[in-house]
């Protein structure tokens, strides 16, 4: 699978490579890709960036708070975004992440959320039977249909779309992730996923500037005091190399460091898990593999993406995979020649659902 | 002054002479006359009493149209003469309908026979008093004269139907000294026919069998045609890309899309073994060398009982005979891989063939680019060999133990700074196949033809896209059993019974995505991220059946009339290891079903005029699911047979014995296929519902030249829709590879001096795609998603390319060097392959295929 992006960055990593290729083998015919305008990093109109839930991970019936980052070239306030919970599964048949029914205003499988840039409410009742491992309510005269498959880390999530009223309206969605059983595990394995698994914590991230070897952290934009000074100043066409962070988190339960991490509980530290708190970096976790039919240990995967109203971002999304314990991801940003100001956004995500997102704000002066 | 002159060298006899004529193995044919001899057109020997109840041969097949072949330049300017021993397969109009090189002379020479024998044309044999089809032996001199040739004598033109170039009395006819009948040209001085007594000794007497006809509506190419098709670098398989009704591939795909049946249902045979491939990945290379191919032919739909399993088309690879004809082989290599091949006989009974092919685009590659060029692109490394021993048991039985074996392998990473951006591909098909061949020719000419086989296939798909994998590993061990007989108990009805019978036992794993390798009907375009839902599965089926059938063909009218019922009986039993998902450690519970089913066949071909043959036929046609859909996750087990009917009907024009043509309407539906579940929640275990149906339908057409005077080529046209029906209440859509206009041109001339020149124009629309109208952000991934408009409601454009081929053969001794160079998409032109979108889908573009792509390679045999 190789997606439009990529074939432009192959192509653009080969160079002159590409014509010597195509005169020598059938096998690169694919290679020929049209010069597509725009990438995810260039924030040209505005549009949904990132959508959090906190917590990041709750069970049915329980009290989730839901909030997007809008962003806008021009920094325009957000439109009116209409959010509802999609309580619709997604057919086999249908692409995507959830079903095309919810796709529409006023879906009967909707369940109105509110209005607003946040919104608050509670998970349905029957999220793990419609969106996890256990089995679907029968319907009349058949038998109990399929449960959902969980995504590569045992997750089930409930879709939430958002109807951003803007011009013209578009749609977003999101998953947020609910606490369920797992399919296909043993009663034990099952009870120890129970016992061991932890909740999923939002990430963090923070944002430096790296000159000379050294990192620069760079104040993020504060809504709440829109006459802060800018994070930095730049002149045109200055190339920025960018590091971005996230916290490290404890690979060994160490009580007292106020994190409840795999392994951990309120038997063996009350201190930490009296009130559960996860970390906001790539935190450990065990998930059911199903191929292994075991209960394994797993570190999240770390995705931060950039955005920015000017200038060119060398890559639009970087990150660390599960076997990468580093805690930074680096990416350079290359300031617009023109003076002016530019926003720039990172949003940071673990691949439990986990989003975390901030600003900044530069002015480009000669 | 040169000159060719053709020699009849034995008749073929019907069994009545057989017992007679030759007390040990046939003689190779010897020349009877002095080089310039004149065929013979009489019958050789009177008859002996023949046994009652015994066919016999009332008369002997009279040459009346003559063809002579070129000289080769090369040869004539270097004083060479040779003889061609050929085996020439006549009609019961006296057409020549197949012809094959028995003793060779180098390959120049051969070819020139073949291409002038193909259009000989004689009275046909007759036995019983009636035509009959039968086989003699030729032999085709290549005499250099230096004395200027007589004017020559009136004749038709080359192309003349054979009737016009009959008359009593004329040169040729039987007892009648002197030239063939279409002498023409330096041959009209050829000499004289033997007397009949001297030509007694020179019989080869080989008992025909009943003609083992080919499907009503078929195309077959010859080897030594199908290789110098512009296009094919080479390779005879690959002319089945150009054959009327295959649609074009995708690129790069190598899959067969047969009047408009999905890649997967249309089977492929290589002398009745099945075959999981023809062409290795990529489309590149066939599986199987050339030089142990003698003709492959395609069954787009309605053929005959002998075949089932596949409800659509059907490729049938004939394999070269192996004749005692001392030691020849080839080299030959070219950009994508190098290749060997040898046959040998070892006394009178032993024969061997043995061909081998590996790949080296892979190493070849990044020593004309960079050495990480197959990070970025896949390379196809393939490798495949093929083995054959044949034994002679007698004059009429034969044993042979034969082998193929074919791997492919593809294996790219893709690295990024964004984890959920790498990617990592792995693919590999290997698979084998052995088997043994007992063939006996009675003496009444039935052929009983026993060839049990067996081999192994191993498949496996590993990818990764960030965090999602996709695994499917299937490996599976397949027997099979094909025993016929064919025989004539009566004069006009030939019968043919049989048993084929296939077992396949495989075990497979299978992790990632419900859709995830898409199939056909997935709404999606191309290279969007796969669902991160995931799911594994280990099963385990068996798909067993065993398939009698009967076959008749039945001769009316004098031969002008063919009726050929069949009727194919075959049980099918599908067994797994697992009916429900896994859960915990339940065990599993197996199940096991049966379908039984009857699947008539009919054809009827009348020939309405010597150039005028209509037909058309029938079939019923069941195919078994396959063992990858046979998941409790992510298919169903109790996936049941899909079943086809194929109805066509068609005619033949002969404009003249080398031209012709045919135009062919179809109509194919099908059901039961196997199709994802529509329901929100599908029951367990039922994933797939068998709820799909199919139809296709068209019209193609095909005008053909077979080889005369250095040329040959053809034209084929189809006009086609192919629709799916996912669901009952559903409508119609296209099915994802429907294509409504196919043109392929195919043209090559032998120039002279060894140069040959080529072309191939294809024209084709493009496949069918469901456009996108919209995009909603998944804030949860980080990605757009498409909104989809109708499926399938949109084509990629249309594909349009001139492939182009230039060969020079180089002649030293018995040896022979072919230099060609293969350009494909000479006018460089930018053919849309595949749809696009930017990230958010609000822009499209398309990926252009091949830019001009010349190819060189050399071969050399002996």
């Amino acid at each position: 699978m190789v997606t439009p992006h990529l074939l432009r960055s192959a192509l653009g990593t080969s160079g002159g490579l590409l014509p010597a290729l195509l005169a020598l083998t059938p096998t690169l015919t694919t290679a020929c890709t049209p010069e597509l305008e725009g990438r995810p990093s260039e924030l040209r109109t505005p549009r949904v960036l990132a959508v959090q839930a906190e917590p990041a991970e709750a069970a049915p019936r329980a009290t989730i708070a839901l909030r997007a980052l809008h962003a806008a070239p021009d920094g325009a306030p957000p439109p009116p975004i209409d959010w509802a919970f999609c309580v619709a599964r997604k057919p086999l048949t249908e692409p995507g992440t959830i079903a095309s029914t919810c796709l529409s205003p006023d879906d009967p499988a909707l369940a109105p959320l509110g209005v607003g840039t946040e919104v608050q409410g509670v998970l349905p009742d029957d999220g793990c039977r419609l969106f996890g491992p256990d089995r679907p309510p029968p319907v009349a005269g058949e038998p109990a249909g399929r449960a959902v498959d969980p995504d590569p880390t045992g997750g089930f999530y409930q879709p939430v779309r958002l109807l951003v009223q803007g011009e013209p309206p578009t749609y977003a969605t999101f998953g947020a992730r609910i606490t369920c059983g797992v399919a296909s595990a043993t009663p034990a394995q099952a009870a120890e996923l129970r016992t061991r698994y932890r909740s999923n914590h939002n990430p963090e991230v923070t944002l430096s500037w790296v000159h000379d070897g050294l990192d620069e952290a760079l104040p993020p934009d504060m809504p709440d005091t829109p006459d802060a000074p800018p994070a930095a100043t730049l002149t045109p066409g200055e190339v920025v190399p960018l590091r971005a962070a996230w916290a490290p988190c404890p690979e060994v339960p160490t009580c007292g460091d106020g994190i409840c991490g795999v392994d951990e509980d309120t038997a063996a530290c009350t201190e930490d898990c009296a009130t559960p708190r996860g970390c906001t970096g790539a935190e450990p976790y065990v998930a059911f593999d199903a191929e292994a039919s075991a209960v394994t240990r797993r570190r999240e995967v770390i995705l931060v993406s950039w955005f920015a109203t000017a200038g060119t971002l060398d890559a639009d999304r970087t990150g660390r995979a599960e076997g990468e314990p580093e805690t930074t991801t680096d990416n350079t940003w290359t300031a617009p020649d023109t003076p002016g100001e530019a926003r720039l956004w990172v949003v940071i995500r673990d691949d439990r659902g986990g989003t975390g997102w901030q600003s900044y704000r530069f002015t480009i002066s000669p | 002054m040169n000159r060719a002159s053709p020699a009849l060298l034995g008749l073929v006899t019907a069994a009545a002479f057989a017992a007679l004529a030759s007390p040990g193995r046939a003689q190779p044919a010897r020349t009877a006359q002095p080089a310039q001899s004149a065929p013979s057109t009489q019958p050789t020997q009177a008859p002996a009493a023949p046994q009652a109840g015994t066919p016999r041969l009332t008369r002997a097949p009279r040459l009346v149209q003559f063809v002579e072949a070129p000289y080769p330049e090369a040869e004539k300017t270097a004083g060479k003469a040779a003889s061609v021993v050929l085996r020439v397969g006549i009609g019961v109009t006296g057409t020549v309908e197949q012809v094959e090189v028995v003793e060779s002379a180098g390959a120049t020479f051969d070819a020139a026979a073949l291409d002038a024998v193909r259009q000989f044309v004689f009275e046909p044999a007759e036995i019983d008093g009636k035509p009959a089809a039968i086989r003699i032996l030729y032999r085709y001199e290549f005499v250099l004269r230096e004395e200027p040739p007589p004017p020559p004598a009136p004749a038709p033109a080359p192309d003349a139907l054979a009737p016009d170039a009959l008359t009593p009395g004329t040169p040729g006819t039987p007892g009648t000294p002197g030239a063939p009948g279409t002498p023409g040209g330096e041959s009209a001085s050829a000499g004289t026919a033997p007397p009949a007594g001297e030509q007694g000794d020179d019989l080869e007497i080989v008992v025909v069998a009943p003609p083992d006809r080919k499907q009503v509506v078929s195309s077959e190419i010859a080897a030594d045609q199908g290789r110098r098709v512009a296009g094919t670098q080479g390779d005879v398989l690959k002319v089945v890309e150009n054959l009327p009704g295959v649609g074009r591939a995708a690129v790069g795909s190598g899959q067969l899309v047969v009047w408009g049946a999905a890649p997967q249902d249309t089977r492929v045979y290589v002398d009745g073994v099945r075959v999981p491939l023809l062409y290795h990945y990529g489309g590149l290379r066939s599986v199987v060398h050339s030089d142990l191919v003698q003709a492959v032919e395609l069954a787009p739909g309605g053929y005959g009982a002998p075949y089932g399993r596949g409800i659509g088309g059907l490729v049938s690879v004939q394999l070269r005979s192996m004749e005692p004809d001392g030691f020849h082989g080839a080299v030959a290599a070219d950009l994508l891989d190098a290749s060997a091949a040898v046959r040998a006989s070892a006394g009178d009974r032993w024969r061997f063939a043995v061909a081998a092919r590996r790949s080296h685009l892979d190493a070849l590659l990044p020593a004309f680019t960079s050495a990480d060029v197959g990070v970025l692109f896949p390379i196809p490394r393939y490798h495949d060999g093929q083995a054959r021993a044949s034994y002679a048991l007698s004059q009429r039985a034969s044993v042979e133990l034969g082998g193929m074996i074919s791997g492919d392998f593809i294996d790219r990473t893709v690295q990024s700074a964004d984890p959920s951006q790498r990617k990592s591909e792995s693919r590999s098909v290997t698979w084998n196949r052995v088997y043994l061949r007992y063939r006996h020719e009675a003496e009444d000419g039935a052929v009983v033809t026993v060839t049990p086989w067996g081999g192994t296939e191993e498949t496996t798909l590993t990818n990764r896209f960030g965090g999602t994998p996709t695994a499917l590993t299937v490996g599976s061990t397949v027997l099979g059993l094909r025993a016929s007989y064919r025989g004539r108990p009566r004069p006009g009805l030939t019968t043919t019974l049989g048993l084929d019978a296939e077992a396949v036992s495989a075990s497979l794993k299978r992790a990632g995505s419900i859709t995830a390798p898409p199939r056909e009907g997935d709404v999606r375009v191309f290279g969007q991220p796969p669902s991160d839902q995931i799911n594994v599965d280990g099963w385990s089926a068996v798909l067993a059946s065993a398939a009698p059938y009967a076959e008749a063909d039945l001769a009316l009218l004098g031969d002008r009339v063919h009726i050929l019922p069949g009727l194919r009986f075959e049980p099918y039993v599908i067994s797994g290891s697992r009916r429900t998902p896994r859960e915990g450690d339940t065990p599993s519970i197996g199940y096991a079903t049966a379908d039984i089913v009857l699947e008539p066949r009919l054809a009827i071909t009348a020939d309405l005029s010597p150039r005028v043959r209509v037909k058309a036929a029938y079939g019923l046609y069941h195919q078994p699911p396959q063992p990858e859909d046979l998941s409790a996750v992510f298919g169903s087990p109790l996936l049941s047979t899909s079943s086809a009917h194929h109805f066509l009907a068609g005619a033949l024009y002969r404009l003249t014995t080398t031209l012709s043509a045919e135009v062919t309407a179809f109509y194919a539906t099908s059901s039961g296929l196997p199709a994802r579940s529509p329901l929100p929640a599908p029951l367990l275990a039922e994933a797939l519902v068998q709820d799909g149906r199919g139809r296709a339908y068209g019209v193609q057409l095909l005008v053909r030249k077979e080889i005369a005077s250095g040329f040959f080529g053809w034209i084929t046209y189809s006009l086609m829709r192919s629709e799916r029906q996912d669901r009952p209440e559903a409508r119609f859509r296209l099915f994802d590879q429907d294509q409504t206009h196919v043109l392929t041109a195919v043209a090559t001339y032998e120039i002279g001096w060894g140069v040959e020149v080529g072309a191939r124009l294809r024209v084709a629309s493009g496949m069918p795609r469901t456009p996108v109208v919209g995009a909603t952000y998944d804030a949860q991934r980080d990605l757009y998603q498409p909104i989809f408009g109708a499926q399938n409601a949109e084509r990629i454009p249309a594909f349009v390319q001139l492939d182009a081929r230039a060969a020079k053969r180089f002649t030293f001794g018995a040896t022979e060097l072919e230099v060609y160079l293969d350009v494909q998409n000479a006018t460089n032109r930018g053919n849309p392959e595949e749809l696009v979108y930017s990230y958010d889908y609000s822009e499209k573009g398309a990926i252009t295929g091949l830019p001009i792509l010349p190819s060189l390679g050399a071969r050399f045999s002996w």
